[in-house]
């Protein structure tokens, strides 16, 4: 009973979380709420006793990955952008057709997949006499999954060279904090001895 | 039905001991800070300026709450927040006594939550907490409350890296990401406490901490020639003091943490002082961490931006791997 109503408040939290990042014109408020969104999805995870996953959740999403997107967005200057029209028109119609194909592709993958296969033996009580989430989550990852692991490993490392490979700025190249102001330029020789 | 009851009561000590003894530890802060210094620290309130910080409390509850005009109003309410309910989340974890007492006729864990994952519960709640700064800096729509809070957010996130590796050596020689396992590894006298085979773990992890809750020698975030007070400038009344506050409360708990792991937790240091309750050792260890960085604070000068930054990645990372490293090779060789 209890669970049952954690889990429709967690829900409820999520998506009105959820609605909330893709309805507020304001970067930050998005953010935060995005942050709240996935903290709640970490409660859905501890109910269905997932600890580990419902801690990397929060680890990984709220702590790592959405601070990066606050550093970006707070050096930007929101004020500013919020008085342009930032959006493409035509953006509306895509989503009028994209949405569609991709809730047909959601509803496909749910009910093509059997489910059976990949819960074997994995009930909460099972898990607690292998030793824990945390052991079985590790050694299904180091046996079995070590391939898909790896592979994902293999795609973050690229991403990361990508980014490196972006970012780097040759020597002479001017820095601009906003890109329509001259006056914020310095060159990147100065900027690298400065950091 | 009793044991919610009992949930109850535990959180609410847990609670009760965390917010009271934040007065008493800014009255000694600023009572030793005296000392350090070869001053006197507050002597006017009370018998030895005791009453000091109910004083204060009582001034800033009663002062007003101002918010900037062009502040951004919801986040700049929320930001106080946010820096400390991870804390009191993170206290949920931290045994003070052992499993399956018997208390009045019921058995009881004396730990409120028993988490599987506890110790990365405790570095993914850290990592929230760094949206309280770096929000408040946003918020404020000031230049030096932003500077601050960039700082303040870059160095948390550096350092949560090392912080978290350090460790890593600990969690194999335990087995177990469990605080209570942990504690139960520990058992014994206090040569099985784990800042022996860890030492090197435990002062990578302690001077981290020290950056992660932005205290000097490493508060970049609020020093004042620089930024007037960082991301907490705009921030008056209550509001300033929830921040002041959860400050306080963050360094009780990382000191919780940092006893409940290389320490002991509520263990006593010899077998024959197990008579003591484990609650007092705990507090009792605590207040000595805290002490140690209040030491810390009054003592060395304030780092720069770069040597900080240099410390973490250049000197703690490494270090932390080469912890780890040699800590596996031993571990796998036995």
């Amino acid at each position: 009973m209890a669970e049952k109503l954690l889990f429709i408040v967690f829900a409820a939290f999520a998506v009105a979380g959820a609605l909330g990042v893709i309805t507020r014109s304001n970067v930050v408020h998005g953010l935060i709420l995005l942050v709240f969104t996935f903290i709640n999805v970490a409660g859905i995870f501890l109910l269905t006793q997932a600890h580990f996953l419902a801690v990397i959740q929060i680890l990984v999403y709220a702590g790592a990955i959405l601070v990066l997107f606050a550093f970006v967005v707070m050096f930007l200057n929101l004020r500013e952008f919020q008085q342009e029209e930032q959006f493409h028109r035509g953006q509306k119609w895509a989503v009028v057709v994209l949405a569609p194909v991709m809730l047909a592709e959601i509803v496909f993958v749910v009910t093509a997949v059997t489910w059976s296969s990949v819960g074997d033996g994995f009930t909460p009580e099972a898990i607690a006499a292998q030793g824990g989430n945390v052991m079985v989550l590790g050694e299904q990852l180091f046996t079995k999954m070590l391939l898909p692991f790896e592979i994902a490993s293999l795609i973050l490392l690229v991403g990361m060279v990508g980014a490196i490979l972006l970012a780097a700025k040759e020597d002479g190249e001017s820095v601009c904090l906003r890109e329509w102001d001259d006056d914020d330029c310095v060159s990147a020789s100065l900027v690298e001895r400065e950091v | 039905m009793t044991d919610f009851i009992f949930l109850l009561i535990k959180a609410i000590l847990w609670v009760a001991v965390g917010v009271g003894m934040v007065p008493f530890i800014i009255y000694f802060e600023r009572k030793f800070a005296g000392f350090f210094q070869s001053r006197m620290g507050p002597t006017y309130a009370g018998p030895w300026g005791a009453l000091q910080s109910f004083g204060d409390m009582a001034k800033l509850l009663s002062k007003e709450d101002l918010i900037p005009d062009w502040a951004d109003k919801p986040v700049f309410r929320i930001a106080p927040y946010i820096l400390f309910v991870p804390a009191f989340i993170t206290m949920a974890l931290i045994p003070f006594g052992p499993m399956g007492v018997e208390i009045f006729g019921h058995t009881v864990d004396l730990v409120i939550a028993d988490f599987d994952a506890g110790v990365i519960m405790f570095l993914a709640l850290g990592s929230v907490a760094v949206y309280g700064i770096v929000f408040a800096g946003w918020a404020s729509n000031n230049h030096w409350s932003l500077l601050g809070s960039l700082r303040s957010g870059a160095q948390m996130v550096s350092y949560e890296i090392s912080m978290g590796l350090s460790l890593v050596g600990l969690i194999i020689l335990s087995g177990s990401l469990s605080f209570v396992d942990i504690v139960d590894a520990q058992a014994g006298n206090f040569w099985n406490w784990y800042f022996i085979p860890q030492i090197v773990g435990f002062v990578i992890f302690y001077v981290s901490s020290i950056a992660e809750l932005n205290r000097a020698p490493f508060d970049l975030a609020e020093a004042e020639q620089e930024l007037v007070a960082g991301h907490m400038t705009e921030y008056t009344g209550m509001r300033w003091g929830l921040f002041m506050f959860g400050e306080y409360v963050n360094m009780v708990v990382v000191s919780a943490v940092i006893v409940t792991l290389f320490f002991g937790g509520w263990r006593a240091p010899i077998e024959a002082l197990n008579f003591i309750p484990g609650f007092i050792w705990l507090v009792g260890k605590v207040l000595f961490f805290v002490f140690m960085y209040m030491w810390i604070r009054w003592t060395l000068p304030r780092y720069r931006y770069n040597q900080l930054m240099d410390i973490g990645w250049k000197l703690f990372l490494p270090l932390a791997i080469a912890n780890l490293a040699v800590t596996a090779l031993i571990v796998s060789v036995n």
